[in-house]
């Protein structure tokens, strides 16, 4: 397998490639046992570091979310600058602030290795579960965001894998509903519907 | 080197210094990988005040046991139901107060997420609940609950499974 192969395998593992190119590398992959195993072998290591990341971060937050900003801070000022003698719009744009979720992945990688030398230490120690106190309902009709759903990202900030299921939209239809999230050692989100249709119906996007 | 190489490196590095149970299974992920099998188990519970306690054929739900879901003090299992998950082929459940939940794929994301779409209709071809909308990792739950049904409601527990 080329560099170039292992490139897009890693490509359409990170949801990169467009429609007409994941049909493409599905197929290859389909006849491709070499290229099967890449793609399992990409995958395992994502879940290998989410688990890693994600129980690190849980274990010390404060260490995790500096480790983060100190990543973002260096991409930020590792943007490439105007080479000499060159207009200023042939130059890469400068990496965004809020990086999309596969390089916000990426860097994630960085810090979980940052974190596997105390994971050797405290392997086989995982951290109690917090219960952490119930989000509120939110009422029908009611604006903003879904409790448990992170909120927009600020400037600076990096997307974390997302640690439970997500709303994406709901339509009540002509009743009433109400969508929360129960907290715990797993956060589960919550869509309850009322049986008893209200006055005028309504829809919700999220 | 391509900064995906670096970090494909460290990865690697990553997972064989920390995770090598993980190496074990290698040939057997792949194999399932090939296949792409995704499901959606749904379980129909009767939440009720009738004082007989959570069904053990439930299994182990901490939902349940939290506001709202504790205010109820019995559930019993009433389905439970496996129902494959593949796009363009939307699945049909017939609910105990007859109304069909109907499930459907939309996309596979990266890292096994799935962006899964759910309605419940009435009998009569009315839409009770036009559309949910959920993005669910496997492994991952999400309830919809509040149908009534004889002297309680029901509580349909989904769960991503390949």
């Amino acid at each position: 397998m080329t560099p170039l192969d292992q490139e897009r395998l890693m490509a359409y593992v990170d949801g990169e490639l467009s429609v007409g190119e994941v049909h493409a590398v599905e197929a290859w992959v389909a006849r491709d046992p070499a290229a099967r195993e890449y793609v399992a072998t990409l995958r395992e290591v994502d879940a290998a570091i989410e688990v890693l990341v994600q129980r690190h971060l849980d274990a010390a937050p404060d260490l995790g979310a500096s480790i983060l900003a100190h990543i973002t801070r260096e991409r930020l000022a590792l943007a490439p600058l105007p080479v000499d003698g060159a207009p200023a719009n042939d130059v890469e744009p400068p990496v965004p602030a809020r990086l999309p979720a596969p390089r916000a992945w990426s860097a994630i990688v960085a810090a979980a290795v940052a974190a596997a030398a105390a994971f050797m230490v405290g392997r086989g120690h995982a951290p109690p579960p917090v219960e952490r106190p119930a989000v509120a309902a939110v009422a029908p009709g009611a604006a903003a965001a879904i409790p448990g759903e992170p909120p927009a990202a600020a400037a600076g900030e990096l997307e974390e894998p997302e640690a439970a299921a997500s709303i994406e939209a709901v339509d009540f239809g002509d009743r009433a509903g109400a969508i929360f999230v129960l907290e715990g050692a797993e956060s589960t989100p919550v869509v309850w519907l009322d049986d008893e249709p209200p006055p005028r119906a309504r829809i919700r996007e999220l | 080197m391509t900064r995906r190489s670096v970090v494909l490196g460290l990865a690697l590095a990553l997972a064989a210094a920390s995770v090598p149970a993980h190496a074990a299974g290698r040939g057997r992920r792949a194999d399932t990988d090939a296949g792409r099998e995704y499901f959606v188990e749904v379980l129909v519970l009767h939440a009720t005040n009738s004082g007989k306690g959570i069904d053990e054929r439930i299994g182990d739900l901490p939902e349940l046991r939290k506001p709202p879901f504790s205010s109820y003090d019995s559930y019993e299992l009433l389905q439970a139901e496996r129902l494959p998950l593949v796009v363009g082929e939307p699945r049909e459940l017939r609910l105990p107060n007859d109304r069909v939940l109907r499930t459907s794929l939309v996309a596979v994301l990266p890292r096994e997420t799935l962006r899964i779409a759910a309605s419940i209709n009435q009998p009569k071809g009315k839409t009770f609940l036009p559309l949910l909308e959920v993005k669910a990792k496997v492994g991952q739950r999400f309830i919809v609950a509040g149908q009534k049904y004889r002297a309680g409601i029901l509580v349909l527990v989904f769960r991503v499974t390949r």
